[in-house]
């Protein structure tokens, strides 16, 4: 259940290992908050290998954080179960899933 | 002799001929014996109850009477036969009659339910109503669980906002925690200024007194102050334990298991294809009985024009009847000139009776001719001409 970042040029990556839930909430938060507000956001999926409503939840203040419309957020390699629940909830309206 | 039985010699190989074609060989033969039976018969006139009183020839009186005897008795027969072929003829002609009003009745009546059934399916087709409000249900079932998916999102969202300020808010607890922690240092130190300021205070002996009086008081100000500092902590203490006590709260709301609401979504489309799917074998199905009904249809058709061939049996029924009048005839003619011929001394009456069988003869042969004529000689139904009468 771990959390790491890096940044490459103006792009922000966040990349998620294992069960993306409510104990991780403190240190997304912060991976992004120290980010600038404009930078193109890369969510790696990869390793999650779940997300329950608050991870979701997450992902929108993300969002809101990174300009609401105007940000720029690619949620990456997800798994099957994970785009159900993204696709489910609507978030291929809101993030560039794949 | 040969003279004598000439004609009706004639009249019964005519007969024996017909009887062949048209009636039975049983009845031909019985002609033919009858024929026979002339050709034996000597100019003997035989006693009988019927006829006018014989005269009794010389020759073979016994042998005359046993020949009268066999013609009478062949000639019974014969008409018993011919009695029996016009009963049965009618017999068969009644059955045939029967059989073809029943099955023409139950062809009729499975025209009857065939329809019906069709009806029955249209009716299932047209059941648009109840289709769609089965569909509209489904619609607003997804509708619902899209509604339910969306107020979860969304709650979610509230919720881990909610926790950011409650975050922030232990974080800015946290701050009153490191000040109180440097009033704690201040006070502290003031504390321990004012105990060198005492002890330095009574060094200084009585006018120091003042000055120890005022470092006392500063004394118990930091106390005051360390006192504060101490309830200050545990409110804060108290707030930072709400805070995290909050956050246990918004963790558990927040916290929803998406996969029922995936599980409910998967099953209502299921279930739309599953109805689609009904649908679609419901009308195949309709179709396909709506071809068969068609063909049942075209079947019963077939078997009512078959049932035609009543009319054909009709018709020969009555050629039957005719032809066995026909031969009656004859019959009667061929007995008459028999008896003719056994009286053979009233040569006269003889005659007479001779002319008349003849000129009977002459008008049978033209109804025999006509039943001829209309005699239906086909094999089979298929090229037969059904008259109309």
């Amino acid at each position: 259940m771990t959390i790491s970042s890096s940044t490459d040029g103006d792009k922000q990556i966040i990349n998620i290992q294992g069960r993306f839930d409510f104990s991780l909430q403190s240190d997304f938060r912060k991976a992004y908050e120290s980010s600038d507000s404009n930078s193109h956001f890369i969510i790696d999926f990869s390793g999650a290998e779940y997300l329950d409503s608050s991870a979701l939840g997450m992902l929108l203040l993300l969002r809101d954080y990174a300009g609401g419309d105007s940000a720029n957020i690619d949620i990456m390699h997800c798994r099957n179960e994970i785009k159900n629940i993204l696709e489910i909830s609507n978030f291929q309206k809101l993030f560039k899933i794949s | 002799m040969k003279k004598h039985i000439g004609l009706p010699m004639i009249a019964s190989l005519f007969i024996a001929g017909f009887s062949w074609w048209f009636i039975g060989e049983m009845t031909a033969a019985l002609v033919i014996i009858t024929a026979a039976i002339w050709r034996f018969l000597p100019p003997a006139v035989p006693e009988k109850v019927n006829k006018s009183p014989p005269k009794t020839d010389a020759v073979e009186p016994d042998f005359s009477n046993k020949v009268h005897d066999m013609h009478d008795e062949a000639f019974g027969q014969l008409r018993d036969q011919l009695g029996y072929i016009r009963s049965e003829s009618g017999q068969v002609n009644t059955l045939v009659q029967n059989a073809i009003s029943q099955l023409t009745t139950s062809f009729q009546g499975l025209n009857v339910q065939s329809d019906q059934q069709a009806k029955m399916l249209l009716g299932l087709v047209n059941q648009e109503e109840g289709e769609q409000s089965i569909s509209k249900f489904i619609h607003e079932t997804e509708e619902l669980l899209n509604y339910f998916v969306e107020s979860v999102v969304t709650t979610s969202k509230d919720s881990m906002y909610l926790m950011h300020r409650l975050d922030d808010m232990s974080e800015k607890v946290n701050g009153v925690f490191s000040l109180l922690g440097d009033v704690r240092e201040i006070a502290s130190q003031t504390n321990l200024l004012a105990l060198n300021a005492a002890i330095e205070a009574a060094r200084a002996g009585e006018a120091g007194r003042g000055f120890a009086v005022v470092a006392d008081e500063v004394r118990k100000l930091s106390r005051k102050s360390d006192d504060f500092s101490e309830e200050i902590n545990q409110t804060t203490q108290e707030i930072k334990d709400a805070l995290d006590a909050a956050g246990e709260v918004v963790n558990r709301v927040v916290s929803a298991d998406m996969s029922v609401a995936i599980n409910s979504k998967q099953k209502v489309s299921d279930m739309s294809g599953v109805i689609t799917a009904i649908n679609n074998k419901t009308s195949q199905v309709i179709g396909e009985s709506g071809i068969i009904g068609e063909q049942i249809a075209v079947m019963v058709n077939q078997a009512v024009t078959s049932l035609q061939f009543e009319d054909m049996c009709t018709q020969l029924s009555a050629h039957i009847v005719r032809r066995l009048d026909a031969v009656s005839e004859l019959t009667e003619l061929v007995d008459q000139a028999h008896v003719a011929r056994m009286n053979k001394d009233k040569l006269d009456e003889y005659r007479q009776s001779l002319t008349n069988v003849e000129a009977s003869l002459e008008e049978l042969k033209p109804k025999i001719e006509s039943v001829e004529h209309q005699a239906v000689t086909q094999k089979n139904l298929d090229s037969g001409v059904v008259e109309l009468f």
